[in-house]
């Protein structure tokens, strides 16, 4: 393990007391690489002079999963404990196969540290590490770094042959630290395989632009703000400091570059220190040398991973957002993942049939809604791998290929597909493009499905009588930002991405409303009554628990009857109606109800 | 290497040539590196090496010489590297030349040095020349020829 040294800050000096020693007189060796789960701990001070070992060093822990019998010897300047287990630091039951691991998931704990001696002076200071590296939950993982595996009966079936890594079960989940660059070969208790693909980044080739390859990809990839954010960090600004300010990248490194700070994994602080190159005081983009600005900038191998490709069967993986959150998800700052996780989204595919039906894994699954786009071979994860939420790669697009048929992305890197044919001539052209398409019905469907957009934007409705496009109204359409302009509320308290918990409260429509934000109206009552009337003068059978779309119900949109009911599902399927456009809500249901009165009038009296 | 894209680089007399040229994925711009000449590979199209060639007629010697140094890059076990070994009976373009002291095949003598070409080079392989009028259809440190009259 690589130990780096640290100095205490000078503490707040007291009223007349004599000052404390200087920050440099007291040296942690505090660990600066991931120091594992269920691991001793020992952090020791050392007095780098006389006057400061007089004093005393008392330790409380600040931050992440408790540490177990912490101690203290030789009044402090030893700290001993030992760290907590996989599962005190990972909530939930472990995945199957590869266990990712965020910032906020790896166990990374902060201690404080206060030295204090008899004369009353103080000094104060923060010692943070890592339990566990991080981990994207891919099979194609990085050498010297621990990979952890849920699930039981793991063993190591084949390995390099150079290699002597073993499985090690200590951490309360089987772990493997690859060591020899190449394929390790693992079974579970009931012989499910798993092959570990193991490099160092450094080695990777980056020829996947290739004829052949991904060259629209890379093509993509070049212009990224992604692939240039150390750059455009580097590159001087005012005074000739880096542009990020002075000390970029400093902690940034470890997600503006490939690879995990304080392993050997041939990752940018790997090379950087082999080379001798400063990370604090980094030089100009075009001065670094070559080996570190091809691992510069969140590159391919940054989302990917080193060694190679997956094995096709494991290709899925890449879809998951986990290979996000190793840095997005890392709160209170980088809160990302975590406002996604508080989502309906996060959750679309809990039901198994939402995963496995073709007709709802479009719009309940990322690897659905991205093959129905054409944006993705298949992608689909085997069914163990549990339900994934529609995460980020079903709206972002962070390398899009021409031949999806979609326009440019946009700033934060939108996916932005044509909009649905029902759409065509009103949807904005903005951010809400990735929107669209599952919250609009399909006008071919049995029934209208997740009706949201259609309402906002005034369309979906039909005429009973002639059973033509019913437009209407579309009052919001020209809220900025589309969507998230009303749908960027936060449910956690993160500084930067607590919009991706989409919420949409009254405060959403006070920047437009003022203080008198329209009351809840009786819309959704009104449709249900509505549509309990076309059920009962129609004699559909009763709808299974959930969303109707979710049913067998089939809408005969031939008859007035049935476009009338169609008209209140559209309603009914858009559980904000009443916000997104009660106007053309209403309509619908106006629309449809003398159709319903009368129909169950005519029911009654036969 | 010429810049950050994939080369595949060997030495010759003391220079050192590069074909390939596939940008690096993922990778943000930089300048290349001035030290280096690079032009389009004649024949690219017959196989998968790369349509640029590169020639680096001073690259680094452990001291700073180029003679009594046999260099080379080497792939396996990554990461690339260049390595270089005392050879004093290496050959290279710094040798002294006169009528008795040919040069190495690709450059000529004048004023007692070999010369190489000194333009963009634009082969890797011989068969790269092909078509080329005859003297000019091998490959020589980069240039069909040599890029020697």
């Amino acid at each position: 393990m690589r130990r780096a040294v640290a100095t205490l800050a000078v503490g707040a000096a007291l009223g007349c007391r004599p000052p404390p020693p200087p920050a440099s007189a007291l040296v942690f060796d505090a660990p600066t690489a991931p120091v594992g789960f269920e691991a001793p701990l020992t952090i020791r001070v050392r007095a780098a002079r006389a006057d400061a070992r007089t004093g005393r060093i008392a330790w409380r822990q600040l931050s992440g999963p408790l540490l177990r019998a912490a101690s203290t010897t030789d009044d402090g300047f030893v700290f001993s404990a030992r760290t907590p287990a996989l599962a005190d630091a990972v909530p939930g039951p472990l995945p199957h196969g590869v266990v990712p691991l965020s910032p906020r998931t790896r166990g990374e704990i902060t201690l404080e540290a206060v030295w204090t001696d008899e004369r009353g002076r103080s000094l104060r200071r923060e010692v943070s590490f890592a339990l566990a590296p991080r981990s994207r939950g891919l099979p194609n993982v990085p050498l010297a770094t621990p990979v952890y595996l849920g699930g039981e009966g793991w063993r190591l079936r084949a390995r390099p042959p150079a290699s002597a890594a073993t499985l090690d079960a200590r951490a309360g989940a089987a772990a493997l630290v690859p060591d020899v660059a190449g394929d390790y070969q693992l079974a579970d208790e009931h012989g499910g395989a798993l092959t570990l693909r193991a490099g160092r980044y450094e080695d990777t080739l980056l020829d996947c632009g290739r004829a052949g390859c991904h060259p629209s990809i890379t093509d993509a990839a070049a212009a990224s703000p992604m692939t240039t954010v150390l750059a455009r960090g580097l590159t001087p600004g005012p005074g000739g400091a880096p542009a990020f300010g002075p000390g970029y990248p400093g902690c940034a490194i470890s997600c503006h570059a490939t690879g995990e700070p304080g392993l050997a994994d041939g990752g940018y602080a790997d090379v950087a220190a082999e080379l001798g190159v400063s990370i604090d005081a980094a030089p100009r983009w075009a001065e670094l040398p070559r080996p570190l600005r091809r691992l510069g900038g969140v590159g391919c191998l940054a989302c990917h991973g080193p060694a190679a490709l997956p094995p096709p069967g494991a290709r899925w993986s890449v879809l998951q957002t986990d290979v996000c959150a190793i840095c997005h998800d890392a709160p209170p700052r980088y809160g990302h993942v975590a406002a996604w996780a508080s989502t309906a989204m996060a959750r679309a595919d809990r039901d198994a049939r939402a995963r496995a039906a073709p007709a709802c894994a479009g719009c309940h699954t990322t690897w659905g809604y991205l093959a129905a786009l054409g944006a993705k071979a298949d992608r689909r994860p085997p069914d163990d791998a549990g339900p994934l939420g529609i995460g980020c790669a079903a709206c972002h697009a962070v390398h899009d290929e021409a031949h999806t048929g979609s326009v440019p992305p946009s700033g934060p890197l939108l996916r932005a597909p044509m909009p649905p044919a029902l759409l065509a001539e009103v949807a904005p052209r903005d951010g809400t493009a990735a929107c669209l398409r599952c919250h609009t019905p399909d006008p071919d469907a049995a029934s209208p499905a997740a009706s949201a957009a259609a309402l906002w934007l005034g369309r979906g409705g039909l005429d009973p009588a002639s059973g033509r496009p019913l437009p209407g109204p579309a009052v919001h359409a020209g809220v900025a930002g589309g969507c998230v302009g009303c749908h960027r509320g936060a449910r956690v308290a993160v500084e930067r991405g607590a919009g991706h918990a989409f919420a949409a409260g009254p405060e959403s429509c006070r920047s437009c409303h003022g203080p008198s934000v329209p009351p809840p109206t009786d819309l959704p009552a009104e449709a249900r009554r509505l549509w309990e009337a076309w059920r009962a003068a129609t004699g559909a059978t009763p709808a299974p628990p959930g969303p109707v779309h979710a049913g067998d119900l089939r809408v005969d949109r031939r008859t007035p009857l049935g476009r009338a009911g169609w008209n209140v599902l559209l309603v009914l399927e858009d559980p904000a109606a009443s916000a997104h456009n009660p106007r053309y809500a209403r309509a619908l249901l106006a629309a449809a109800e003398p159709l319903i009165t009368a129909a169950t009038g005519r029911r009654g009296a036969r | 290497m010429p810049d950050d894209g994939d080369w595949t680089c060997a030495d010759r007399a003391g220079i050192t040539l590069c074909v390939g040229g596939e940008r690096a994925a993922g990778v943000a711009d930089a300048p290349p590196d001035p030290r280096w000449r690079c032009g389009a590979r004649r024949g690219a199209a017959a196989d998968a090496l790369g349509r640029r060639v590169c020639r680096d007629l001073s690259p680094d010697f452990p001291d700073g010489k180029m003679a009594g140094w046999r260099c080379r890059t080497t792939y396996e076990p990554p990461p690339v590297r260049r390595a270089c070994d005392r050879a004093p009976e290496a050959r290279t373009l710094a040798d002294p030349c006169d009528s008795r002291r040919p040069c190495i095949d690709g450059s000529r003598c004048e004023a007692g040095r070999c010369v190489p070409a000194t333009g963009a080079p634009d082969c890797w392989l011989d068969t790269d020349c092909d078509g080329q009028d005859r003297g000019e259809d091998r490959c020589r440190l980069g240039s069909c020829g040599g890029g020697v009259p």
